[in-house]
């Protein structure tokens, strides 16, 4: 009896463990005016709470601000008319994957690192189009003019 | 209108031309990490807080160091650092041994974990269920489970959206305070709940 209910326990477990990892890499926490979620070749109005995906890009217009956190708990935030895209993300400690790629393409951002940043700074890449930064675990802010 | 607007740009130091400004701050906890800004051309790194680089091409050397007080900071990336997220807050909630039954002095945490969850305007909270290492694994694993459902059903019926709870077991394997098999240790019965 209790190894079945622990089967299943751990099945369900699982199931929710696969759905949550791989293309979820976290969330929209706040929006300040007005932002994109730009997704292959869709455009959706940024709100807090929407997931980010791997692979999103995210924009915001003129006088607007979004914050964004990771599930590694990496928080990131854009000024005004930025624009960021998230290359890649993998975030499974159990199974020792960690992955975090970010490109600043313009505008202003602020940078908090997270679990990765303590625990895999190593597979941390971020790059603007005229440089690329290497974090020791920290919080910093860039600006990118185009 | 555009040369007036140049001219006031020219005037302000920190008004940046074309390419990539780095600034190294300070984390909320008054640590400050390190930073590397690099190009083809060469490596700058910054090592304490105000410290940045510019970066005109990715053909370019970084800057020298110059550092910015809050003033130049505040002018200049104001409204990202205010958007900025706050970092998750943890809670602790210790278990009665061998069961799942909150301890007398974890009996107020629910409440404070919906007042955080309302101040932050959180629609995401995770429950982590864990136990320490008596008995067999398999128990432990049903034990952690059974305390992150109870601390579920606590958070719920304080007022929490049951739609924004995530709950996960650890079992034995993630101790707060690291222990052999076998050791009796209430630090590690409990539920971590982390509002995000």
């Amino acid at each position: 009896m209790h190894f079945f209910a622990l089967l299943i326990l751990s099945l369900t477990l699982h199931a929710s463990i696969a759905q949550a990892q791989p293309e979820v890499a976290g969330f929209i926490k706040s929006v300040e005016g007005q932002g994109l979620i730009v997704r292959d070749d869709a455009s959706l109005p940024a709100n807090p709470g929407d997931i980010v995906h791997v692979s999103d890009a995210v924009t915001t217009m003129e006088n607007s601000a979004i914050g964004i956190m990771l599930e590694d708990d990496t928080l990131i935030s854009l000024g005004p008319d930025s624009r960021l895209e998230l290359g890649d993300f993998a975030f499974a400690p159990q199974e020792e994957k960690f992955s975090l790629a970010i490109r600043l393409l313009k505008g202003s951002f602020a940078y908090m690192s997270g679990v990765i940043g303590r625990l895999a700074p190593e597979k941390i890449h971020i790059e603007t189009p005229d440089a690329v930064i290497a974090v020791h675990g920290t919080s910093f802010l860039v600006k990118v003019e185009e | 209108m555009r040369l007036l607007l140049l001219m006031l740009c020219l005037a302000f130091a920190g008004c940046a031309a074309k390419g990539t400004t780095v600034v190294l701050v300070e984390d909320p906890d008054g640590t400050v990490g390190q930073v590397e800004v690099g190009t083809t051309a060469g490596t700058q790194s910054l090592n304490a807080a105000g410290q940045s680089t510019s970066v005109k091409d990715s053909s370019a050397r970084p800057s020298p160091v110059r550092t910015l007080d809050r003033t130049d900071i505040e002018k200049e990336y104001g409204p990202a650092i205010q958007a900025m997220p706050t970092p998750p807050e943890k809670f602790l909630l210790y278990f009665e041994f061998g069961r799942a039954e909150l301890t007398l002095e974890s009996k107020p945490a629910p409440a404070r974990i919906l007042e955080s969850v309302q101040r932050r305007n959180s629609r995401d909270v995770r429950v982590n269920g864990h136990s320490d290492t008596i008995g067999p694994r398999a128990d432990n694993a049903r034990l952690s489970l059974e305390r992150a459902e109870e601390a579920r059903v606590l958070l719920v019926q304080e007022g929490v959206d049951p739609a924004i709870i995530k709950v996960l077991s650890h079992g034995e394997g993630n101790p707060l305070i690291p222990t052999p098999d076998e050791t009796p240790e209430p630090r590690n019965r409990r539920v971590e709940v982390l509002v995000r």
